[in-house]
C-alpha cells in the first residue's frame, strides 16, 4: 500500500481500512447472514473477517481485488466454523429478522413507499432463507454485491461455468418462491431499443 | 479475432495431434440449443455479456419462442425485485462500532511503530554505517529481481503439480470431457482472460493415437483463471497448465533451447515438469513419462523430423 506525506511532513499509512469499512461492511454482514442465518454468528464472522484482513493486509498485492478477498476470508472462516460446529451445540437459526437492526431509514422517503419497500425486502429475505446454502450465497454475491462471475468463482473456488449455471438455478428457485408474475411483453419499439 | 500465432509452440510438444488420430476438422455447425439450455444465456443477455454471435442467436430464438420470451420477462421482473430490495441487510450499529474500534487500534499500533522508526533512524543515518549499508542494499537490489522471478517461477511449477495431482486423485473434476480440441477451445472461450486455442491437426487422421485428449478444467493461479488441458496415454496422464505471462513467470530448472523457445526442466519425485513461454502465454507440462529431462520431448517429437534434437540420454 502506498505511503502519503502530509504537509506536516509526517508519513501517514494510506491503509485500505479507511475506504473499506463503509463500502463493504453491509455487504459482508449480508453475506454472513445468508450463510449463517443467525445475526450473532454473522456479527462474529464479520469481526473475525476484519481482524484477519488487518493482520494480512501487508501481504495483499496493490492490484488485488480487496472486496472479493474479504468475502473469501469470511467464507473460509464460516467453513472452519462449520467444521467445529459439528462437534458442538448447534446455534439456533432465527426464523425472522426481528432481532437485529433493520436497514437505515431514509428520512425523505414516503412512509407508504417505505412500508412497501420493507415488506418487499422481508419477502425476499424469507425466500432466500429457504434456498440451499449454495444458492443463497451465489444470489447475494451476484445480485446484491455485484461480483463478476470470475470473482464469484474465486470466492467459491469453483469454475466460472459452475457459477453461471448455479446462479441460473438459484434464480429459478427464488423466482418460484417469490411467485414472480410476468410483466406484459414489450412492444415492438421496446424490443428495438432492447437490441 | 484469434490467430494461429499463439499455437506455434504447441507444434513442439503436441505430436499427440499428429499421432493421436483423434482429430478431424468437422464443419463448424452451431448446435441447436434447447430452451432449457438457454438459462445461462438469458442471464448473460440481461447483463449485456453475450458476444455478437451469441446475441444474434439468442435474439433469433427469442423472436420465435414465446416460452423463452416469458422466461426472459420473468428474469427481468426478478432482477428488478432484487434490486429494489437492496440493501438486503445492514450491519448493526454495535457491530460497526466494534469493527471501527478494532481498525483504529490496528492503525494506532502501526503509527506507533512508524514513530519508533523515525526516532531510531538518526542512528542508522550515521555516515560511517551508510556506505556499507548502501553497498548491501545495492547488492540486494541486483539479486532481488532474480530471486523474485525464481520464486514466482517455482510457484507456477507448484501450481501445475498441485493441479496435476488433484486431477489424478479425483479432487479436480474436469470442466469438460472431450476428445475434441475445438470443444476445449470453445469451452474456454469466455472463461479466460487471454486467448486460448488448441490447434487442430492432420494427426487426427492417424489410426492409432498414442495420446488422447481427455478434457480440460478451469483452475485458479494467484486468483486468476488458468487453463488446464489433460491428455491420457498408456503410460500415464499428461496435464498442461496455461496462463498469461503477466501472471505466470517461467524460469529456473535445467534449460534447453529449441529454436526461439527456451524450455525449463524439473523433476519433482516421479513427475517431470517442463515450462516455457511463448506469445505472452506461460505453459507448464506435467507428466510421469521418461527418466531424463529431455525425454518428455520425445513424447511429442518421436515421429517428427526434428527428433534428433531431443535424443535420449544414455
Amino acid at each position: 500500500m502506498p505511503y502519503i506525506s502530509t504537509p506536516e511532513n509526517e508519513v501517514v499509512y494510506n491503509s485500505m481500512e479507511d475506504t473499506t469499512l463503509p463500502a463493504y461492511m453491509d455487504g459482508l454482514y449480508g453475506y454472513a447472514m445468508v450463510l449463517s442465518r443467525n445475526p450473532a454468528m454473522a456479527g462474529d464472522l464479520v469481526q473475525e473477517t476484519y481482524l484477519r484482513a488487518l493482520k494480512a493486509k501487508e501481504s495483499i498485492r496493490p492490484d488485488s481485488n480487496v472486496k472479493s478477498w474479504l468475502f473469501t476470508i469470511l467464507r473460509n472462516i464460516w467453513l472452519n466454523h462449520l467444521g467445529h460446529e459439528r462437534a458442538g451445540p448447534k446455534l439456533a437459526e432465527l426464523d425472522s429478522d426481528e432481532n437485529f437492526a433493520d436497514v437505515s431509514i431514509a428520512a425523505s422517503e414516503d412512509p407508504h413507499d417505505l412500508y412497501v419497500r420493507n415488506l418487499q425486502r422481508e419477502q425476499v429475505r424469507a425466500a432466500i432463507r429457504q434456498l440451499p446454502v449454495e444458492f443463497r450465497e451465489i444470489i447475494i454475491l451476484r445480485e446484491y454485491e455485484g461480483l463478476s462471475y470470475s470473482e464469484i468463482a474465486n470466492v467459491l473456488q469453483c469454475p466460472m461455468g459452475t457459477v453461471m449455471s448455479r446462479l441460473a438455478r438459484a434464480r429459478s428457485r427464488l423466482g418460484d418462491l417469490l411467485l414472480i408474475s410476468q410483466e406484459p411483453l414489450p412492444t415492438e419499439n421496446e424490443r428495438t431499443i432492447d437490441q | 479475432m484469434r490467430t494461429l500465432r499463439n499455437i506455434s509452440s504447441f507444434d513442439v510438444l503436441f505430436l499427440v495431434l499428429k499421432t493421436a488420430g483423434c482429430l478431424r476438422l468437422p464443419a463448424r455447425i452451431e448446435p441447436m440449443k434447447l430452451c432449457d439450455d438457454l438459462n445461462v444465456d438469458l442471464l448473460r443477455y440481461l447483463d449485456n455479456d453475450l458476444s455478437e454471435q451469441e446475441f444474434r442467436y439468442l435474439r433469433a430464438h427469442l423472436d420465435a419462442c414465446v416460452y423463452c420470451q416469458d422466461r426472459l420477462q420473468r428474469e427481468r421482473a426478478l432482477s428488478r425485485l432484487l434490486y429494489e430490495s437492496r440493501p438486503l441487510y445492514s450491519a448493526p450499529a454495535e457491530l460497526r462500532i466494534q469493527v471501527s474500534a478494532a481498525i483504529e487500534r490496528n492503525s494506532a499500533r502501526y503509527r506507533s511503530q512508524w514513530v519508533w522508526w523515525r526516532r531510531a533512524s538518526p542512528l542508522v543515518l550515521n555516515w560511517k554505517m551508510l556506505v556499507p549499508a548502501s553497498l548491501v542494499v545495492a547488492l540486494c537490489l541486483l539479486a532481488v529481481p532474480n530471486i523474485v522471478q525464481n520464486v514466482r517461477a517455482a510457484s507456477y511449477v507448484e501450481a501445475a503439480l498441485t493441479n496435476h495431482n488433484r486431477y489424478l486423485h479425483g479432487a479436480l473434476a474436469p470442466g469438460i470431457r472431450t476428445k475434441s480440441p475445438e470443444a476445449v477451445t470453445a469451452w474456454f472461450a469466455d472463461r479466460l482472460r487471454f486467448q486460448f486455442q488448441l490447434p487442430s491437426s492432420e494427426a487426427a487422421l492417424q489410426a492409432n493415437p498414442t495420446y488422447q485428449l481427455a478434457g480440460a478444467s478451469l483452475v485458479q493461479y494467484r486468483g486468476i483463471p488458468a487453463a488446464m488441458v489433460v491428455y491420457e496415454a498408456p503410460s500415464g496422464t499428461i496435464s498442461l497448465l496455461v496462463e498469461s505471462s503477466k501472471a505466470a513467470v517461467v524460469a529456473g530448472g535445467d534449460v534447453n533451447h529449441y529454436g526461439a523457445l527456451m524450455f525449463h526442466y524439473r523433476s519433482e519425485g516421479r513427475l517431470k515438469v517442463i515450462t516455457w513461454s511463448a506469445h505472452n502465454l506461460s505453459y507448464a507440462l506435467v507428466s510421469s513419462i521418461a527418466s531424463s529431462a529431455q525425454e518428455p520431448c520425445m513424447v511429442c517429437h518421436q515421429s517428427m523430423a526434428d527428433h534428433g534434437q531431443f535424443r535420449r540420454q544414455p
